[in-house]
């Protein structure tokens, strides 16, 4: 867990990235991570968190600020940073002509483990992943999941003490992401973690803090509760009933206004508890004959965020 | 050097998959078209080991391009940053992949080359090794810079295939230059192929257009270049704008 008083293993300070093309992917954006810890950056797609991931890696240099790995001076000490970091890009590319079993034992001889600790060592990997029956399976013959699974594999068989993970279970199955999840926890043991998503429960059951980014800089941080009520995530709702007049009024009646489209009524609830309260109360009113609930939209929620920061500001 | 044994273990490993591909070219192409040689060209003896040592060439500059491809694709931004938390570095990467396509072109070329020595009025083997290796070393080094400055390996293999076709239309590999026009001549003395097989085909016994120092000179130049320009490629590898 976070230790206010051991020296962050990341510390990212005022860090400014202006591509060659103007565009400001990052606009001083601060953070830190210390050891045992696993921390999240939350943030819409163009949010700037792979900018940021790439910069602590070393594959791009900040235009401002200073990033500190592992207390050593970032610029100095890339090579030596080549050795502490685990590493789980975003896009899943994986080597198409070897099995899942050659590419983790790639790794790890190229980490000079060999004999009976390499198969010890990978079959433990495959396991905690649950990928013992992909062992044979070619890269090309994967699906993108399971490509973003032998990425994860690969850094977690090098034992390192930083991980950093840029959307780990995008395009992974619910199972699998449970199993992933879990191996992500386990490493809080090894070092700590870094994990870039825009996936809300992701973030809410992995990690101790959030880092809230959007357009490039840090809007929120703290505890993942916290990030959570303050974004309120919105559902949308859409309801299908034959009494259209009366499931208008119980929804008005709650405070919102639907959209009427044919016999379909579709509206905004502020969270999942008050649009399921809503369709409640129209099904005992004159039933309900379909009702589909869209996920939280992320964009939106941040959306909702920016403008009622911008509202306070107004009337402040 | 141990990571770059166990890079070029998997980057042969990785070959297993294009196995009747890489047979299909490396092998089956090339000795289909000795075997024509051989059956239509038997009278001409000395014909037969210069197009033998010519087809040599050829082939070099075949799985040389290959290396490009490879290369263009090391370069790429999302296999770099596959790389980046790898203990391997690009340039271990790069050379992995340069030393066994070499490895794959050795047994051909042997071959070819033993034929070729078969009908030569004389040889010098430790200098045909000598020159072989000097051919293979410069023109993968070549190669590997042509992938450096493409970097994507779907744009490569058109371009490679313009690039392999220039170059083995501009050189004597399957014809004379003694006897073509002066301008012909100095084009063909640009090329690298033709030096290429001027560190071969003299020590089959075979007239050389200058003398084979020049062309050592030349290929050492040619290779120290194309080094020079993947080390400075690397060093400036960039992943959205400049690595530092």
């Amino acid at each position: 867990m976070s230790s206010a008083n051991s020296k962050p293993v990341i510390l990212v300070q005022e860090v400014t990235k202006i591509y060659p093309s103007g565009v400001i992917a990052n606009d001083a954006v601060s953070l830190e991570v210390h050891d045992g810890e696993i921390v999240g950056i939350l943030g819409p797609n163009g949010a700037g968190k792979t900018t940021l991931i790439r910069q602590i890696l070393g594959l791009l240099k900040p235009t401002r600020g200073t990033i500190i790995v592992n207390v050593s001076d970032h610029n100095a000490a890339r090579s030596r940073e080549r050795h502490l970091i685990g590493y789980v890009p975003q896009m899943p590319l994986c080597y198409p002509s070897l099995t899942v079993w050659e590419t983790i034992e790639f790794v790890l001889r190229l980490n000079g483990i060999r004999g009976k600790a390499l198969i010890t060592r990978a079959n433990a990997v495959l396991a905690a992943l649950g990928m013992e029956e992909w062992r044979s399976h070619f890269g090309y013959q994967l699906s993108i999941g399971a490509r973003k699974l032998v990425l994860l594999a690969m850094a977690l068989c090098q034992n390192r003490p930083i991980l950093i993970l840029d959307e780990p279970t995008a395009m992974v199955d619910v199972v699998k992401k449970n199993v992933v999840w879990e191996a992500i926890q386990a490493q809080r043991n090894q070092g700590c973690v870094l994990i870039a998503s825009h996936d809300m429960s992701e973030v809410r059951r992995l990690c101790d803090r959030v880092y809230l980014m959007v357009a490039g800089r840090v809007v929120a941080s703290g505890a993942p509760h916290e990030i959570a009520a303050l974004l309120r995530l919105p559902v949308d709702i859409e309801l299908a009933v034959s009494d259209l007049s009366r499931a208008q009024h119980v929804i008005e009646g709650f405070g919102y206004f639907a959209q009427q489209q044919g016999n379909l009524l579709r509206y905004e609830a502020h969270s999942l508890e008050d649009g399921l309260r809503i369709v409640e109360a129209v099904a005992a009113a004159g039933g309900v004959d379909y009702v589909k609930l869209e996920g939280p939209s992320f964009e939106k929620a941040v959306m909702h965020l920016l403008s009622r920061g911008e509202r306070c500001a107004k009337s402040e | 050097m141990r990571k770059i044994g166990i890079g070029i273990c998997f980057e042969l490993k990785g070959l297993r998959l294009y196995r009747t591909q890489l047979f299909i070219s490396l092998f089956l192409i090339p000795f289909s078209y000795a075997f024509i040689l051989l059956l239509s060209m038997r009278p001409a003896q000395g014909q037969l080991s210069y197009i033998l040592s010519g087809l040599t060439v050829a082939s070099l500059i075949g799985a040389g391009s290959l290396v490009g491809i490879r290369v263009a694709n090391l370069a790429e931004p999302e296999v770099l940053e596959l790389y980046a938390a790898l203990p391997i570095s690009t340039g271990q990467a790069v050379l992995s992949v340069a030393i066994a396509y070499a490895l794959l072109s050795i047994p051909q070329s042997a071959v070819l080359l033993g034929l070729a020595s078969w009908w030569a009025s004389r040889i010098s083997v430790a200098m045909l090794v000598v020159g072989t290796v000097m051919s293979i070393i410069a023109l993968f080094s070549f190669w590997t810079a042509l992938g450096f400055v493409v970097r994507n390996p779907f744009k490569a293999q058109g371009v490679f295939s313009l690039i392999s076709w220039t170059l083995l239309l501009f050189s004597p590999i399957y014809y004379e230059m003694n006897d073509l026009p002066f301008l012909y001549r100095a084009v063909l003395l640009a090329n690298p192929v033709t030096h290429a097989l001027n560190t071969i085909r003299p020590f089959l016994g075979m007239d050389a257009p200058l003398h084979w120092a020049v062309s050592f000179l030349y290929l050492g130049i040619l290779g120290c270049l194309s080094v020079w320009y993947s080390v400075v490629a690397l060093r400036n590898v960039r992943m959205l704008e400049k690595l530092f």
